[in-house]
């Protein structure tokens, strides 16, 4: 006998605390809008700030140079250096570069390497700037006409351009995020929701394509890209099973080579006669871990494989209330089917968010067994096929997809094998309203 | 302070309504000061109830404002119509509930609103039941009720209190 159980997914996330849904805004709009405003409003303030004042002292000097400083030659007057300073705790080093150069026949001498007069973490770094100039020899420097005494020996890097990119993420996240408070204050929900809407394409009045003629319900070019081979569609099937078992082998392999990497520090130790047993001990529950999760990544690696591929086709799609429909089901593989079903089944799915959990519901509306069969012995040689016939209910909601809400129509094939665990597996199809009398006519 | 009452008709008799079928309705404003009237907003939309945070997709929407120095009488009637779209139809479900209306959105002056209702059922699609949990399926079918759909006349009547989306729906003073 088999339960409807058997067929419904609950997923659930765990959570430390459960909050009182009651009228379910727990918390009131007015002080969240308040809080995003503050927020946003600090981003603003932060960027602005920052964005001045690295302006002001970086990019503006900085672009001076580039911009007005002219150029001119200078000669090296001792030997270059590198002159250690402390700095709030810190210790940095600036090269030292004595020069002398000439404007309208005065002579000035310089000291700067660049116009920020930059110091290196590294000494190295500082070296290698005043190992490229050499006492006596003469190179090409930049002055300001209008204080031709400040001069530099580099036009400076794109640092300062670079150190804008910080501020100015503070600025286009206040400036958004206040955009988006305002917008939210400011128009009434349906009117975002009417504008929004246009924006993403989704005309209020017309459209004339197939997700258009049918808001809210998901298109069916998943199964109309798939043609089968003895009836028109072949239905896609709704499987994690690939994901699950690639996320089991990544942590099982992680977590046992952290474990290995440990057990062989201890071994190690043991052989060398510097035993610590308690960490020898301590090692165990992480062993064993490690054993289970292999354990458990060879059941899963055990239960997908050996079961054959599942395929369902069918006569037509998308599918309507009242309409009977043709079903083709091949199974392959190597086995003995003790059970093989197959189940027409409808669901809702609510999501909602619990403090800071998301939570999804499921709840099945409808549960009809479209065919079963007992006691199949296959060969690799010989699929199981079989035909039957799929019927809507007249009664049935058609399938719907929102954001938070949904329902669902699949048809879940339950294969009962011998010495193996049972295995289910779900082909999603979609279900349009019914045509109506007046369409009819 | 004013008092307020908006009124919405719709043609039809029993706010029951097919996929492509013509919706259309008036309303009216009754209120003693119509130049505090900054703005009406009209909205046909469908809106989710139930188990899962709500969805809302507008279908038709518009707005009549004053502000633009074009004074339009609330008071008196304002017509609207649509064409009903084919989905997603009315649906009273066991976590999933789908409902239509028409809603009427006034502003006032200082920047207050108010919100008013007209649910109305799109198509006839019966009530969802629960499928009993641990029931045999080699047994009879489980399948959605069979009855008629719950009449929307039991909800049909005009909501002022109600705002979804937990905006500000002053009380008239």
């Amino acid at each position: 006998m088999r339960t409807l159980s058997r067929l419904r997914r609950r997923k659930f996330r765990f959570r430390f605390h459960r909050k009182k849904r009651g009228d379910r805004v727990s918390g009131s709009a007015r002080l969240a809008t308040m809080g995003e405003t503050l927020f946003f409003g600090a981003c603003l303030l932060l960027g602005a700030v920052t964005l001045g004042l690295i302006v002001f002292w970086y990019v503006l000097p900085q672009w001076r140079v580039n911009r007005y400083f002219l150029e001119t030659t200078c000669r090296v007057l001792v030997e270059p250096g590198v002159e250690k300073r402390e700095e709030m705790e810190t210790t940095l080093y600036q090269p030292t570069i004595r020069y002398e150069y000439a404007v309208d026949h005065m002579r000035y001498v310089g000291d700067r390497y660049d116009l920020l007069d930059t110091r290196y973490a590294e000494r190295d770094k500082a070296e290698a700037v005043s190992a490229a100039f050499t006492i006596d020899e003469t190179y090409p420097c930049w002055y300001d006409p209008l204080e031709p005494g400040i001069a530099v020996l580099s036009r400076g890097s794109l640092l300062a351009y670079w150190a804008l990119l910080l501020p100015v993420a503070f600025l286009a996240i206040g400036v958004g995020g206040l955009g988006y408070t305002v917008w939210q204050f400011s128009a009434s929900r349906e009117r975002r929701a009417a504008i929004v809407q246009k924006a993403t394409g989704k005309e209020l009045f017309e459209d004339a394509s197939e997700a258009g003629k049918f808001p809210s319900i998901p298109g069916n070019a998943d199964v109309t890209n798939s043609p089968g081979t003895t009836l028109a569609f072949r239905l896609p099937i709704i499987s994690r099973a690939g994901w699950h078992l690639f996320a089991m082998t990544l942590a099982c392999l992680i977590w046992n080579v952290t474990v290995a990497f440990f057990l062989f520090l201890a071994i190690r130790k043991f052989v060398t006669g510097d035993a610590d047993l308690v960490f020898l001990v301590a090692m165990v529950p992480f062993f064993a871990s490690g054993i289970w999760l292999f354990v458990n990544l060879g059941r899963q690696f055990w239960r997908s494989s050996g079961i054959g591929t599942t395929r369902i086709e069918i006569s037509d799609h998308p599918l309507r209330p009242g309409m009977e429909y043709d079903l083709f089901i091949a199974q392959t593989g190597k086995m003995h089917l003790e059970n093989l079903d197959v189940t027409l089944l409808c669901e809702e799915e609510a999501t909602y968010r619990q403090g800071t959990n998301t939570i999804t519901d499921t709840e099945a509306v409808f549960c009809e067994q479209v065919f079963s069969q007992s006691e199949i012995i296959m060969e690799p040689s010989q699929p199981y096929q079989e035909h039957c016939r799929l019927r809507i209910p007249a009664s049935g909601m058609h399938s719907f997809q929102g954001l938070n809400n949904s329902i669902s129509w699949k048809l879940s094939v339950y294969a009962c094998v011998a010495r193996r665990p049972d295995h289910t597996r779900h082909f999603s199809v979609v279900v349009v309203p019914a045509v109506s009398e007046g369409a009819q006519a | 302070m004013n008092d307020w009452k908006t009124s919405i008709r719709l043609i039809g008799d029993d706010h029951s309504y097919q996929p492509g079928e013509m919706l259309s309705g008036e309303f009216f404003v009754q209120i003693d000061e119509p130049q505090d009237i900054r703005a009406v907003e009209v909205s046909v939309l469908w809106f989710t109830e139930g188990k899962g945070d709500e969805d809302m997709a507008v279908h038709y929407f518009e707005r009549i404002s004053n502000e633009n120095g074009q004074f339009v009488d609330m008071r008196k009637s304002q017509q609207f119509a649509t064409e009903l779209p084919e989905s997603p139809l009315s649906y009273d479900g066991v976590i999933v509930k789908i409902h239509w209306c028409v809603r009427i959105r006034v502003f006032l002056s200082r920047g207050r609103d108010f919100v008013t209702e007209q649910v109305f059922r799109l198509g006839n699609v019966p009530r969802g039941r629960a499928v009993v949990e641990g029931a045999d399926l080699d047994s009879e079918p489980e399948a959605l009720e069979q009855s008629a759909p719950a009449s929307p006349a039991d909800d049909a009547t005009p909501r002022s209190d109600a705002v979804p989306d937990g905006d500000a729906a002053d009380s008239p003073a």
